[in-house]
């Protein structure tokens, strides 16, 4: 397209406007001479006509302007007449929704109902190190013995035996946990339960016995741990578990002064059908501040 | 004296006057000779100060334009009015967003268009008689030329509505209301290049559309 029919273009498109007299014998003359802005006259030309088959309506000013007058009063009754009456309630809407937002945080914020634990002397440093720096303890063995009748039985020894707790060992992460301790299948388990003061705490006691088994044994002792402040997110440091229960005593025992720990029996095997089966009396211990009972 | 007063009475209202009558507080006394020979842009700053005169002249002297914008592009005669009248009321709840200075008529045609947007898509419906050609169309003697008139009308409607809303507007807008491109774009919020492009654009479809109507030479 040369500059020539650019300005025939533009005039083309402002001549229903008015163009100067001398513009518009200009175009005259390059449509004479150029088919394509010819044609696009043309095409303008009819569209326009097309255009003009449809009549301008005739407006009734006389019913639009009070059917107008009226749809405005229409709106001003169905809304506030004044901005800071909107932006009053705004800001009431606001406040609500905000009080709403903090009284849920707030509940989900509260402790759930736990039920209450033994006061426990809080201590500042973690609990590993306070074992690493205490000297091995003396504790009381617990030994297995049978008695006539009596499928097991289990007693406090006669002499405290003076076992190093082994403190220097790597702690495992979570990512990789210790494997489970191997025990015989009908090995008893002894189950103990520890009440901290956090779960903090309760985490790092956790860990603490994640270490591997010393030996091979032939009984298991579990430790749970209850927080008094709430459970323990992860679920899998909520129970610690030990090759032997003289390794739990021993470990309950180094942190005495932290950890009130409660030792319980395992049941007594079922008797066989053709023995009679004897009574059992069960016993229970704390170990810790309160040690064995 | 009369002579001054006449002169004073006939001179176009500018802003100047309006700016001095609005420190007196006058503005809603304005007289209706000055309404009629001021500018829409003046009109509409006393609008916004609540003039209801200044409204009933701005009402006046577009309220056909829009209501022809309207039909031709809802293609429902039926609803143009009323979509020209909930242009107006919202124009005069709307009065404070007004821009003091900015062209009163693209600001208008924008709110139209978008009112038409909004009506078709309220209606949901293809119009059955997008209009009443023995209404509006002019009249003929011949009754096979005015069927023939009709039918023509009701092309021209039809092949309207299928052009995109936007092309639809620019055509309308340039072919019906005679505006420039920079208006167009202006009203429907692009370019004046744009502007000719989309009515360029109508133009083509419009001539696809019609070209049986076309050969014939109308």
């Amino acid at each position: 397209m040369r500059l020539d029919c650019l300005r025939a273009v533009d005039l083309l498109d402002r001549k229903r406007q008015g163009i100067p007299q001398e513009e518009a014998a200009w175009l005259e003359a390059h449509l004479q001479g150029c088919a394509r802005c010819q044609a696009i006259a043309a095409d303008q030309a009819d569209i326009q006509r097309l255009m003009d088959l449809w009549p301008p309506m005739s407006a009734d000013l006389e019913r639009a302007l009070p059917a107008i007058r009226a749809r405005i009063a229409q709106e001003n009754a169905g809304r506030p007449t004044s901005p800071w009456m909107r932006l009053a309630g705004a800001g009431i809407a606001i406040g609500v929704a905000v009080g709403i937002a903090m009284a849920a945080f707030w509940a989900g914020a509260r402790p759930k109902a736990f039920p209450p634990a033994a006061p426990i002397e809080k201590t500042s440093p973690p609990i590993a190190r306070k074992v690493a720096l205490s000297t091995p303890a003396e504790v009381l063995r617990p030994t297995t013995h049978r008695r006539k009748g009596e499928s097991r039985c289990y007693r406090r020894h006669g002499t405290p035996t003076l076992r190093p707790v082994v403190l220097d060992a790597p702690m495992r992460s979570r990512q990789t946990p210790s494997p489970p301790p191997i025990a015989h299948p009908s090995a008893p388990e002894f189950r103990f339960t520890a009440r901290v003061a956090s779960a903090d705490e309760a985490k790092e006691l956790a860990r603490f016995f994640l270490l591997p088994p010393p030996e091979p044994h032939n009984e298991r002792a579990v430790l749970t741990v209850t927080p008094a402040d709430g459970p323990v997110n992860a679920p899998e440091l909520q129970e610690a578990e030990t090759a032997s229960s003289e390794r739990m005593a021993i470990l309950l025992q180094a942190l005495g002064e932290t950890v009130w720990a409660e030792a319980s029996e395992p049941p007594p095997p079922s008797p066989a059908p053709y023995e009679a089966a004897p009574a059992s009396p069960a016993q229970s211990g704390s170990v810790g501040s309160g040690g064995w009972s | 004296m009369a002579g001054m007063m006449m002169a004073r009475l006939q001179r176009p209202y500018t802003f100047k006057m309006f700016a001095v009558a609005l420190k007196r507080g006058k503005t809603d006394t304005v007289p209706t000779a000055q309404c009629a020979s001021a500018s829409d842009e003046h009109l509409m700053a006393r609008v916004r100060e609540g003039c209801e005169a200044s409204f009933d002249a701005l009402v006046r002297r577009h309220y056909g334009a829009v209501v022809n914008f309207a039909t031709r592009m809802t293609g429902r005669p039926d609803l143009a009015s009323d979509v020209a009248q909930q242009v107006f009321a919202a124009i005069y709840a709307q009065r404070r967003r007004y821009r003091l200075g900015a062209p009163f008529r693209t600001w208008l045609y924008c709110i139209v268009r978008r009112e038409c947007i909004r009506t078709r898509t309220r209606e949901k419906r293809e119009p059955l008689h997008t209009c009443d050609p023995s209404e509006q169309s002019r009249t003929h003697a011949d009754p096979y030329n005015q069927a023939e008139s009709k039918e023509r009308l009701a092309a021209v409607a039809r092949a309207l509505l299928r052009l995109p809303e936007r092309e639809r507007a620019a055509v309308i807008l340039f072919h019906c209301q005679q505006w420039s491109y920079a208006e167009i774009g202006a009203a429907i919020g692009c370019s004046a290049g744009a502007a000719r492009t989309a009515a360029c654009r109508g133009r083509a479809r419009l001539r696809r559309l019609l070209a049986e109507y076309l050969e014939d030479k109308l």
